[in-house]
């Protein structure tokens, strides 16, 4: 009668700590089996030890998953700084020697126009262009405020000895450029940046 | 309605991108879409210049009259308020007059921010609030504007 009476304690004792454990499976971490105050029995000590391990696991889990936010974080910054400098910098290749490019792609707001301006006018000097392509086949809108400060650019360019090309033009900055009836005498347009190339590159070449 | 801290740059950026798609969802046309996300990069941009930090707030507009649906953008600030807005407005100037030539460089602008917002927008109105501004302007979809660009 005792042992079956203990026999059926360490079974219901054993069926408690494998659920315990079935929920660290599960990703619980909370359960803790029950010890009674002074036992020293071996399942007391057994008892004990999962609890530890059950401690110890959430704690490393815990710690796993603040440094995947941090990562995740750190990630998110790192993608939104990859786009800003997409948006943002202004690229000036040296194509030939002389020839300067400069593709603009994104978005022409005021405060990119002049620091493009800046940008190219020390290039110019730097690197003693003789001729500096701007292609904006990626800008499709600018205020008409930005448009007249490229034509300004162009011309401080030319101001610099050397000569300011713009292609990849849409209809719509045209049309603007127009309406606003500015003077582009100074500059110097192509339909794409592939012809601007070759006239320049040949021009080059020959002179040489 | 989508709020947008600015503190620097790089929130100007997150914030055009997301009045450019939220215009694309209301039916304006790329190109418009562009014209929108040059407001809020100016708007935003003059936020860092010279209030220092804001937000900005897209809304959209239901339609009321034949103008059709439009979008609303509100550039709060906690700067100083215009010295005076008509001359704020024209370009090559800022709230007090036209700006020195160096002092364009320097400040990496061109003084033609709120004309181009202005260009762009159908209308245009200035709230001071008691810690700074509001800078509140509405595009439709439906309505024509005077000049291209």
């Amino acid at each position: 009668m005792n042992t079956i009476e203990s026999e059926q304690q360490i079974l219901e004792s054993v069926a408690d700590a494998l659920l315990a454990l079935s929920n660290v499976g599960y990703g619980d971490y909370t359960t803790r089996l029950e010890l009674q105050e002074g036992d020293t029995s071996p399942l007391a000590s057994l008892y004990a030890g999962i609890n530890d391990m059950i401690a110890s696991l959430g704690a490393e889990q815990e710690k796993a998953r603040s440094y995947q936010q941090d990562l995740e974080g750190k990630l998110a910054t790192i993608e939104r700084q990859r786009i800003a400098i997409q948006e943002l910098s202004t690229p000036i290749m040296e194509v030939w020697d002389g020839v300067l490019c400069v593709p603009v792609v994104g978005l022409m707001d005021t405060a990119r126009s002049s620091e493009m301006t800046n940008t190219l006018l020390r290039a110019v000097v730097d690197k003693g262009a003789k001729c500096a392509i701007i292609d904006i086949t990626g800008i499709d809108v600018m205020d008409t405020r930005t448009v007249d400060h490229f034509v300004r650019m162009a011309k401080a360019v030319r101001l610099l000895g050397s000569e300011c090309v713009l292609t990849g033009m849409n209809p719509h900055i045209a049309q603007t450029c127009v309406h606003m009836g500015l003077d582009l005498s100074n500059v110097i347009t192509h339909r794409n940046l592939r012809d601007a190339l070759q006239q320049y590159v040949v021009q080059l070449q020959s002179s040489d | 309605m989508s709020v947008f801290e600015i503190r620097a740059w790089i929130d100007v950026l997150a914030a055009r991108r997301a009045l450019k798609m939220l215009a694309g969802e209301l039916g304006f046309q790329p190109r418009e879409t562009s014209e929108l996300a040059i407001v809020a990069s100016e708007l935003g941009s003059n936020i860092i210049k010279y209030g220092r930090h804001g937000s900005l707030t897209f809304r959209p507009l239901e339609a009321r009259d034949a103008s059709g649906k439009g979008v609303s953008v509100v550039a709060r600030d906690y700067g100083p308020q215009f010295h005076d807005l008509s001359t704020a407005l024209q370009d090559g100037c800022d709230d007090r007059g036209p700006l020195d030539p160096m002092l364009l460089f320097q400040r990496k602008g061109i003084g033609g921010g709120l004309g181009a917002v202005l260009r762009l927008t159908h209308s245009f109105a200035v709230h001071p609030l008691a810690d700074g501004k509001e800078i509140v302007v509405e595009r439709y979809l439906k309505r024509a504007r005077a000049a291209p660009g």
